[in-house]
């Protein structure tokens, strides 16, 4: 049988409910999205400039799906099986690298292309419109579905490479992240340095570019077509390496020995010993405080990718206030989405540090262990607080500053050189509001990823749940906001405020609902993993067993 | 005078258990009572009831009908106060890999709030007992199953419950693991624990409980002493006899004592029914003495748990 893994796997997948709600959600969402623009669009342009709009708008939102589905569909799927020990049990039979590798990405990516057949039909509906060619559709149909293989490659590659299930969502997500933003940039320093078409190769390996190659307006078929085959070669060659690697990277040394292995790592993660026995006195503020904080890694992956945001962003935002000319807008549009995606990581961080102690005690079954203590539900959710506080302070204040200093950088400025421009007021709205939802987004994120750890089985779950739950709505706000009114003066301020209020109701909302959800019923659900699943259909008869008198206990 | 003192609150007791999952009933109406002290075995096949059970007294269920009581707490109503007194090891419990074995003991100390200057002692007094000492700064992840295992144990018992809930503690485990795991279990209840442990190896159940119960469907089919259930299920005790004279001359005899019921040849042996469960056995070795047979053989056919399981259930779960 050809790539017998793929039977299997399909299986598996038809069997589940997700395979089904997952098409039905995202069309769900993207009718949601394009009636919204329809709506609050900017009704005064001709029809056939609406349309081209809305196909942008709705092509930008699947390109989003695209770049980052590989994240949450296959970036765990070699490292679970490895962590699982199943990886091995494949490779004992006659499979290949390639078999278990090019199975496990089709019957993985099944999800991720229904899901883009599901929005497909949205983002062509400007054909209708007469506002988008054939030609025009296919093209970005195209692209998305090469970013859709990239992204799915990419955390083939990735889960080949790690074992953790954090690290290999995390590490997909960036390498994805890079892919969109650092081409075009190298590109645009290159083009401005050197004359000549070379920075095209460079441009060409972004998603985002090869989206922008094939709209209409910008559509040249070297350039596309260039971009097109580059994106092809990257994802297929980040196919190669986990089919001639993964069949080496099963086998281990042994359980124990890579425990030890691992004491060195572990003494750099967690400190001295000097350093643990002063986090010993935590024990007695609060166990599970302990407990959730105890690794550090968190802390320093937010470091990691946030410093060089921030390095970005200040070149960027400080080149906006002392440039003048057309290169300043460009200059602040670089900084306002460098600090945009400052906010979005670290509050990716955060949820996936906030779903992941619990994520993991249901899977390895420590859960009952830690249940069965008269540990309180409160001090479950406090510990886990405190924790995500102490791992994450440094960093939100980074991006606070970053915000702060965003939104009262342009009006400073202005005041020093005695003059006043319009987006001043909404500079600062948009900075201080940034830096309060962080607040906010924090205090629903922690509630909501615990209790999801609680409620939805696997860590990858928990994190897009609570993504989809507290900030699929801003964010499809604030995307439909830019789509319709553009990054500049268009923005209307009392939207910006509107958007602020509505995020906060709705953080707060969800937070209490999921704070609820934890007292009540933290004890109900966490221990359910392990607790009998397989129970026969109802309905089979049997004979009553035989009862036998028992001394001096009851008669059944 | 005579003081009519309350008779002592059982361990556990549960009236009309019964749990739900979805429309199936994993318990039924399971009316249970162990003892202060006793070494109990909950013994049924894989979806009979037991996890069900183990898991509503360690207060991770609810009970979809009836009550139980675990020394005297409600588990529905107090369960903080069940918390506390008891110790439960699931049937599959994992580690924290990346712990040191006192860091990890330690953190389970401080779950049930012992004062910091006290966990120190307890931590080291319980890595004795389940003879974990020598490997107190090793990480969990480089021990042996079996001493993982153990390990469990110690954390059940770092806050000295009272009642201990196992639900397969030697599930896994090799041969000696399992004895030691067992030796460890005397030794508890020696010490005062009562014990209440789920097992498949029925063999050592037989061996190490003074009381079983035997569960089929979520229906209680048998509680009580593992001696007794020969009796409970209708049969007399069976003594087998050789004699090296004329057979058929002993039987004779002992066909006239009342105290035995039944007599037959079997396989060039004498099977000797007794009547009565009291019935001393001696009294065949007696008749047939006095009878002038000569006696060179006599055993009592022991009964096991296994076979007791074989016989009393159907393999039926819910």
């Amino acid at each position: 049988m050809l790539l017998p893994i793929v039977h299997r796997e399909l299986r598996v997948a038809a069997r589940r409910r997700g395979t089904y709600w997952l098409r039905f959600w995202l069309a769900l969402a993207m009718l949601g999205m394009w009636l919204c623009l329809l709506r609050f669009g900017q009704s005064s342009l001709p029809a056939s400039q609406q349309g081209q709009s809305l196909f942008r708008a709705s092509g930008i939102l699947a390109l989003g799906f695209c770049l980052f589905a590989g994240a949450f569909l296959t970036a765990d799927c070699l490292s679970e099986e490895k962590r699982e020990g199943t990886m091995g049990l494949l490779f004992l039979t006659e499979l290949k690298g390639y078999d278990v590798v090019l199975g496990k990405l089709i019957a993985t990516s099944v999800h991720g292309f229904y899901g883009l057949l599901a929005v497909l039909p949205f983002v062509g509906l400007p054909l209708l419109m007469g506002s988008v060619t054939a030609g025009e559709f296919w093209r970005i149909a195209l692209a998305l579905a090469a970013t859709l293989f990239l992204s799915l490659s990419i955390g083939m590659l990735v889960s080949a490479l790690l074992l953790r299930g954090r690290q290999t969502m995390t590490l997909t997500l960036v390498i994805m992240s890079l892919l969109a933003g650092i081409p075009p940039e190298l590109g645009w320093l290159a083009s401005s340095w050197a004359k000549g078409g070379a920075w095209r190769v460079l441009l060409g390996l972004s998603p985002p570019y090869l989206f922008w190659a094939g709209l209409d307006a910008n559509y040249s078929a070297p350039a596309f077509w260039t971009s097109f085959c580059a994106i092809l070669v990257l994802a297929c060659g980040a196919l190669l390496f986990p089919s001639l690697y993964a069949p080496r990277a099963w086998r281990e040394t042994g359980e124990p020995a890579r425990v030890e292995r691992g004491r060195g790592w572990r003494g750099l993660g967690l400190g001295s010993a000097g350093n643990r026995l002063l986090r010993r006195g935590l024990l007695d503020v609060n166990p599970f405080y302990w407990l959730a904080g105890r690794d550090p890694t968190p802390r320093w992956t937010a470091w990691c990718l946030l410093v060089p945001l921030f390095c970005v962003w200040a070149f960027f935002m400080l080149a906006s206030l002392t440039r003048r000319g057309s290169s300043q807008a460009v200059f602040a549009t670089v900084s306002i989405v460098t600090a945009y995606l400052m906010h979005q990581v670290l509050k990716y961080l955060v949820t996936v540090e906030a779903s992941r102690r619990l994520s993991e005690e249901r899977r390895s079954g420590t859960i009952e262990a830690l249940l069965v203590t008269p540990i309180s539900e409160a001090e479950v959710i406090a510990g886990q607080r405190g924790a995500l506080r102490s791992l994450f302070a440094g960093p939100a204040v980074l991006v606070m500053v970053t915000s702060l200093v965003l939104g009262s950088g342009p009006a400073v400025v202005s005041l020093a050189n005695g003059s006043f421009y319009a987006d001043n007021p909404l500079f600062l709205v948009a900075g201080i509001g940034g830096a309060a939802m962080l607040f906010f987004d924090f205090h629903a994120l922690s509630l909501v990823g615990l209790w999801l750890a609680v409620k939805v089985p696997g860590h990858r779950r928990a994190v897009f749940g609570t993504l989809a739950r507290v900030m699929l709505g801003p964010w499809l706000a604030a995307a439909c906001l830019v789509l319709i009114r553009g990054l500049g003066g268009g923005v209307a301020f009392e939207s910006i405020i509107c958007w602020l209020g509505v995020s906060v109701l709705i953080d707060l909302g969800l937070a209490n609902w999921a704070r609820d959800e934890l007292i009540r019923g933290l004890r109900d659900h966490a221990p359910q993993s392990t607790a009998p699943k397989a129970m026969p259909e109802p309905g089979l008869e049997t004979a009553e067993p035989v009862t036998v008198v028992a001394g001096n206990e009851p008669l059944l | 005078m005579t003081t009519n003192a309350p008779p002592p609150t059982p361990a556990v007791q549960t009236f009309g258990l019964t749990r739900y999952y979805g429309n199936i009933a994993a318990l039924s109406g399971l009316d249970l009572t162990v003892n202060n002290g006793d070494l109990f075995g909950f013994i049924g096949s894989n979806g009979a009831g037991k996890t069900t059970t183990l898991r509503i007294l360690a207060t991770f269920l609810a009970p979809s009908a009836g009550r139980a009581q675990v020394l005297g707490h409600d588990v529905a109503k107090d369960a903080d106060a069940v918390r506390h007194v008891i110790g439960y090891m699931p049937d599959f419990f994992g580690v924290y890999k990346d712990m040191e074995v006192t860091e990890y003991l330690d953190f389970f100390g401080a779950c049930y709030k012992i004062p910091t200057a006290q966990r120190e002692k307890t931590v080291n007094d319980v890595l004795e007992l389940v003879g974990l000492s020598e490997k107190k700064g090793s990480l969990i992840g480089a021990l042996s199953r079996g001493m993982q295992q153990r390990l469990g144990l110690a954390r059940v018992l770092i806050h000295d419950p009272q009642l201990l809930l196992l639900d397969e503690p030697a599930s896994g485990l090799d041969p000696r693991a399992r004895i030691e795991m067992m030796a460890v279990l005397q030794e508890l209840q020696r010490l005062g624990k009562t014990i209440i442990i789920s097992s498949h190896i029925l063999s050592e159940l037989q061996t190490l409980c003074n009381r079983v119960a035997i569960i089929e469907k979520g229906k209680l089919i048998y509680s009580g002493p593992v001696q007794g259930v020969r009796g409970q299920m209708g049969q007399g005790r069976v003594v087998w006899v050789r004699v090296s004279s004329d057979t058929a001359q002993a039987i004779e005899l002992l066909r006239t004592r009342p105290e035995i019921a039944e007599v037959g040849a079997e396989d060039g042996e004498i099977k000797v029914t007794l009547s009565s469960l009291d019935t001393d056995r001696s009294i065949v070795a007696d008749v047939l003495v006095r009878g002038g047979a000569k006696l060179i053989g006599l055993r009592e056919d022991e009964i096991g748990l296994e076979e007791v399981f074989m016989r009393v259930t159907r393999g039926e779960t819910q």
